[in-house]
């Protein structure tokens, strides 16, 4: 048993697809215990009995249209005529626009690919040190998590089955506080050199808006759309996928006819990449409850955790060390229903419990030494890894900082729910 | 540059390739429109006849499902599939071929398994006579589990042929 548990890892170490690493312990579970391995597909067709699950393929679908047309350049611009006016304009931003586009695109990295090739350049001749800026635009990149409609959020709906809508809620002070640290910071570092941007003027509010005229009303849609109870969460992604697919080939011509067939395969290898892991650990899941591995870990740190206190902090440092490791989707489906129940017998609510499992493991975007963030720009920006490592360390430090706000705070998770 | 041609069957395999690459692409963006389409149709329906097409909701589902695992059998093709992947990055040369040789072989033999399996699950539904949205035969939507995970088996079992033929070929000494 321990021996193919090590043979397992160690061949995840070595870079065997996730799926197929869950996939055999599954397998290898179920078959220690006798039980027709064909349950493995029963749990795997699982994907199809799982209504919210629609929403994922078509926000990823609507957020890859989005990063591909001209968006990011008008959200850019109508974030600089809000915001630039600012001591350290360009900054705020660019951290305001990332985390406002991977709300949407679901912090797969495409933020960093369709913005922060925007931005870079930018800051860098706005007289922004260049060290900086190589760490602002990777830590912006994964900066929307928490926000409305993101990907992982409806996951983690999906696996702790709580109520999607009221994490979307949960998730706005938790972003803003990342959001309004990171930009503290920004401001600060910057203070001998206060650039603002621009200068706040009305006229280029409105042209910039008219500009962004067709992206505007999407934000009201999809969460106005929520909250007034007109659609539920998988209408309100169908709604956008439609609109942008309408608007960008359409209405604006941004994207030609001829590159819908490479952005469709694209986002659906991102979803099929997700899914497949989602389906296989449906299964390991449910060999794991029947084992009843959550029972035992409760009774394991039963004696060193004396109470919900000392379970959160320990939660952080596993979840640092996870996310060192693991990619946040990968992460979600593993480990989410091995700790939830070991949550709510501390009376951790599972709204907060996932917010602060989100914001956790978005550091693992940053932390070497598979941080995807580190990566993605490494390679787009050319820059050695380790000077990414480098520049990215003090977001990474004061994101943790507001990650432990977010842990030790619930209120800040569960004020706008109105529970306890 | 590995992964191109393969051992002697060049021209077969990739005709086959590209032909299996089309297939692909095409009943993705089929399955995605529909997606696309039908979700909308529902809405309309609900918020302007106030009523729903029974049968699309369950439709839905599945579509998800499809598209999802073709999409997983796209990210085959191009080892796009999520993984950690730290040791192999520090290996030497013929080692991480052989490393990663070794990691598709097991890839691909997870992949026939699960295949076996869902096509056993599929045989079950086939002969209890399951039918779902209104009355359609569910072992046809469940099909694409064992065709899916069969796809799969099959891209890593060609890209481990690729690594080791890679291996054969680079010649064994210090690199």
């Amino acid at each position: 048993m321990i021996l193919v548990g090590l043979a397992l890892v160690l061949l995840a170490l070595l870079g065997a697809p996730l799926f197929a690493v869950i996939g055999a312990s599954a397998l290898w579970g179920f078959h220690r215990s006798g039980i027709d391995l064909s349950v493995v597909a029963i749990e795997v067709f699982g994907i199809a009995e799982t209504p919210i699950l629609l929403a994922i393929p078509l926000f990823t679908f609507a957020g890859y249209l989005l990063s591909e047309s001209g968006a990011p350049k008008r959200l850019v611009r109508v974030t600089g005529a809000l915001l630039g006016w600012m001591p350290g304009g360009l900054a705020i931003v660019s951290l305001a626009a990332c985390a406002f586009f991977t709300a949407f695109t679901g912090a797969s990295g495409v933020t960093i690919i369709a913005l922060g090739a925007l931005l870079y350049p930018a800051l860098n001749q706005a007289g922004y040190p260049e060290r900086f800026n190589l760490g602002l635009v990777t830590s912006a990149g994964s900066l929307g998590l928490l926000f409305a409609p993101s990907l992982p959020l409806i996951l983690y709906g999906v696996i702790a089955e709580v109520p999607v809508d009221q994490l979307f809620l949960a998730g706005v002070f938790p972003g803003l506080v990342m959001l309004v640290m990171l930009s503290g910071y920004s401001v600060w570092i910057n203070r001998h050199n206060r650039v603002p941007l621009s200068r706040f003027s009305w006229g280029e509010v409105a042209a910039a808006l008219r500009e962004a005229i067709w992206e505007l009303p999407l934000p009201f849609v999809v969460l106005g759309g929520i909250y007034s109870g007109y659609f539920a969460v998988s209408e309100a992604a169908a709604v956008t996928a439609l609109y942008v697919l309408v608007v960008d080939v359409l209405v604006l011509r941004e994207i030609p006819l001829r590159e819908l067939p490479r952005i469709m395969r694209e986002a659906m290898v991102l979803v099929g990449g997700i899914f497949i892991i989602l389906g296989l650990s449906l299964a390991s899941t449910s060999y794991m409850i029947d084992a009843e591995v959550p029972q035992k870990l409760l009774a394991a740190i039963g004696d060193y955790v004396a109470g919900p206190q000392s379970f959160l902090l320990l939660l952080l440092v596993f979840l640092l060390i996870l996310g060192c490791f693991l990619d946040i989707f990968s992460a979600l489906v593993l480990v989410v229903p091995l700790i939830l129940p070991i949550g709510l017998q501390y009376g951790i609510h599972p709204v907060h419990l996932g917010i602060v499992f989100l914001a956790t493991m978005q550091l693992g975007y940053l932390t070497p030494p598979v941080g995807l963030n580190l990566f993605i720009t490494s390679y787009r920006f050319k820059r050695p890894i380790v000077d990414v490592y480098l520049a990215t360390l003090p977001f990474l430090l004061i994101l943790l900082v507001s990650v432990l706000l977010i842990t030790f705070w619930p209120a800040l998770s569960l004020a706008l729910l109105g529970a306890e | 540059m590995p992964g191109t041609g393969y051992c002697g069957m060049n021209g077969l395999l990739e005709r086959l390739d590209r032909t299996g690459r089309a297939l692909e692409n095409a009943s993705l963006v089929i399955l995605l429109g529909a997606l696309i389409a039908l979700a909308a149709t529902q809405i309309v329906m609900r918020n302007v006849f106030d009523s729903g097409l029974a049968w699309a909701d369950e439709l839905l589902r599945i579509l998800v499902l499809w598209v999802a695992m073709l999409g997983a059998v796209a990210a085959s093709r191009d080892r796009h599939h999520i993984t950690i992947d730290i040791l192999s990055r520090v290996l030497p040369g013929r080692l991480r071929l052989a490393a990663e040789a070794l990691v598709d072989l097991f890839t691909c033999a997870i992949a026939a398994l699960l295949a076996w399996h869902s096509a056993r699950f599929v045989a079950e539904t086939y002969a209890y006579g399951d039918r779902i949205i209104g009355n359609l035969p569910a072992w046809a939507f469940q099909a694409i589990l064992p065709v899916a995970f069969g796809l799969i088996a099959w891209r890593y079992l060609v890209l481990s042929l690729a690594r080791i033929r890679d291996l054969a070929v680079s010649a064994p000494g210090p690199e």
